[in-house]
């Protein structure tokens, strides 16, 4: 009788829109969330395992009404008159609707992950345990539907546990207060260290075999659904703290390796090999328009893990291990530190030739915004008005930087000759000839503008940033 | 007044439990969350969106009308009685959103960002919730159908994380993105104004 019913349950749950519906949803929130950024697919995982919660809230209702059904539309006097008793019926929902929860999934985060495998280019790693997480947490969600249907007679529990489960986790975005048990730990970042995946699937499967005995308690206390219940608590809480220990034990960051890639060396970590020709290409308008031997002046661009502030404080171009696909965030920073670095800018540029032809090489690779306000150059001052977008480093917080040319002071002034050389067409072939006396130091914009076939049209400060 | 007449033995036919229960987690969550010390202003702002989820799923269950087959013979017709129930719980709801709202404005650090436009996320909650459950009610006059309230709000979560619809105070997007939550207030009321209609 518990195999029919079973059937009958899984099949009436894999016809479900609501199911379907969800997955679909999911879906869309995360293919959503990850077209914004270049595919890491570890961060991807975490993506898709976060989305397929739609999923598992959709389960845990689903589950909840049909492990409630026998208790509405005048059935118990129906079912009375059965041979089949209740704990049957439950018995059924804690052994259908987790697989049928679980099937689906796994097909929405397959998809997913096929989909961001696909459109490329993939840097990371598919956690497969990570996957799975999400996979066990839709079962999971079907555990704990059928066991308030069982223990409470309110329908209003299970969505109002999915929202509190919701705050839980939005609170908590890095498992500070709890930990591995949490249903999952939305941020993730490199210099974290691997993620404690295994141990959580193993937390979630035996949680999972928790709610689902503990489901079946509900008609009595018979000695298989005890030793079941307590054999997975006794799995789960000791595999709830290895995740939790295991997420706070910090970790060496993996050694570098370094790829050329049109004459400037990347040195990346190793699942980040895929990123360096995205970077190549963001870089070629600015190298494509210096002589050659001007190339040699720019040092490594090194991938680092974000951490603000930092970036200012090296002579290495910087790239991270997040990367947006809107190229005025993370794009807009690399190109402003190269074509810094390759004109020889540091500090201040304010009056000085390097300034003017470094904006012209940014203007050439993107969008040229106005100068900052004189207030916007003041490290870390708070509040202040920046002409670049707050650029956000996923896990590792965010970055603003004042100007376009890696923190170094310019004015309006710059920024005016910069367009007008930009709107000149022998400007590249002009910068080439005069590359040597355009990027010395000394060389200010007035001296320059002669050699640029540009007339004297801004008013220039000459005098050294304060 | 025939309506006021009917205040009183609707709300007590109305199943308040879903409200009460709502609005106990929120104002709990409210008073002990980070206890001992001061509310971080974005934790805040996330426990006021999820006291507008809650009290929205929590409201569409004071729609369902157990005795739908039985109260469609009374003199009063049944948009009267839906919107009686809509006002009811959704005044019910204002009040329990206001009381966390106070205690997380009181929480929160002095000088912290205003969080008073998240009120209109909430009205938009809780008539989402309202509307999703109206129509199946409409159907269904079984407690089940107060479920749908909380299917559409979770739809309506998910579409709007996809659109950036929930903005952070002190931004640009908070004021702008609160002017479109605000003029789509009007379309839960005209699917709540369709599926309160008589039955016959």
């Amino acid at each position: 009788m518990t195999g029919s019913l079973v059937l009958f349950e899984a099949r009436r749950l894999l016809r479900s829109p609501v199911l379907w519906g969800a997955a679909a949803l999911a879906l869309a929130m995360a293919v959503a969330g990850s077209s914004a950024w270049l595919p890491d697919m570890t961060m991807v995982t975490i993506g898709s395992v976060t989305a397929s919660t739609i999923v598992g809230a959709a389960v845990l209702i689903s589950a909840n009404l049909a492990a409630g059904r026998d208790r509405r539309h005048g059935l118990p006097e129906t079912l009375g008159a059965l041979p089949g008793r209740a704990v049957t019926r439950t018995r059924a929902v804690v052994l259908a609707a987790p697989v049928v929860g679980a099937l689906i999934a796994a097909v929405m985060i397959a998809a997913h992950l096929g989909y961001v495998w696909v459109t490329g280019p993939v840097a990371g790693r598919i956690d497969v345990y990570e996957a799975l997480g999400g996979v066990a947490l839709a079962a999971l969600a079907a555990g704990l539907g059928a066991a308030l249907a069982r223990w409470t007679p309110w329908l209003v529990v299970p969505p109002l546990l999915i929202c509190l489960l919701a705050f839980a986790v939005a609170v908590n975005p890095r498992g500070e207060y709890a930990g591995g048990f949490l249903p999952l730990v939305l941020e993730h970042s490199l210099g974290w260290g691997p993620r404690p995946s295994r141990e959580h699937l193993a937390y979630l499967v035996a949680l999972g075999v928790v709610l689902a005995a503990g489901a079946l308690l509900r008609h009595g206390l018979r000695p298989v659904r005890a030793v079941v219940l307590l054999t997975a608590l006794a799995v789960a809480v000791p595999a709830g703290m290895a995740a939790t220990a295991s997420a706070r034990s910090g970790t060496k960051l993996p050694a570098q390796v370094c790829r050329a890639y049109e004459g400037v060396s990347y040195c990346v970590y190793p699942e980040y090999v895929a990123w360096i020709p995205v970077w190549g290409r963001a870089l070629h308008p600015v190298l494509s328009a210096v002589p050659e031997r001007a190339r040699a002046r720019i040092p490594v661009v090194r991938q680092r893990v974000a951490s603000p502030g930092a970036m200012l404080e090296t002579d290495e171009p910087v790239t991270w291990t997040v990367w947006s696909t809107d190229p005025t965030l993370h794009q807009a920073l690399l190109v402003g530190q190269v074509a810094g670095a390759v004109t020889g800018l540091t500090g201040c540029g304010t009056g000085r030739a390097q300034a003017m032809v470094a904006l012209w090489l940014v203007g050439r690779a993107g969008p040229l915004l106005d100068a900052p306000p004189p207030q916007a150059w003041r490290p870390h001052g708070p509040d202040l008005p920046v002409s670049m977008k707050e650029v956000p480093m996923g896990a590792d917080g965010s970055l603003v930087v004042p100007g376009q040319l890696h923190g170094a002071q310019y004015g309006d002034a710059e920024v005016g000759y910069a367009r007008r050389l930009l709107e000149r067409p022998d400007a590249v072939e002009r910068v080439r000839a005069h590359w040597d006396t355009l990027t010395a130091p000394g060389t200010t914009i007035k001296q320059a503008l002669p050699l640029l076939g540009l007339r004297e049209e801004f008013p220039v400060k000459e005098e050294p940033c304060p | 007044m025939p309506v006021i007449a009917l205040l009183r033995p609707l709300a007590r036919a109305i199943d308040w439990l879903p409200v009460v229960v709502a609005a106990a987690l929120a104002l709990l969550l409210a008073v002990v969350v980070s206890p001992g010390a001061d509310l971080e202003p974005g934790h805040g702002l996330l426990l006021l969106r999820m006291a507008g989820v809650l009290l929205g799923a929590a409201a569409a269950f004071a729609l369902v009308d157990g005795m739908e087959a039985s109260t469609g013979a009374v003199p009063v017709p049944r948009w009267v009685r839906q919107w009686a129930r809509t006002l009811m719980a959704g005044a019910a709801v204002a009040v329990a959103w206001a009381a966390t709202y106070t205690v997380v404005a009181l929480r929160v650090p002095p000088g912290s960002p205003s969080l008073s436009g998240a009120a209109v996320e909430a009205a938009l909650c809780v008539l989402a919730g309202l509307a999703g459950a109206a129509p199946a009610v409409r159907r269904n006059h079984a407690r089940p159908a107060g479920l749908a309230g909380a299917a559409v709000l979770f739809v309506l979560y998910g579409a709007t994380q996809m659109a950036d619809a929930w903005p952070v105070p002190d931004t640009a997007e908070w004021d702008a993105v609160h002017a479109w939550w605000l003029a789509a207030l009007p379309l839960p009321l005209l699917v709540l104004a369709a599926a309160h209609r008589d039955v016959r």
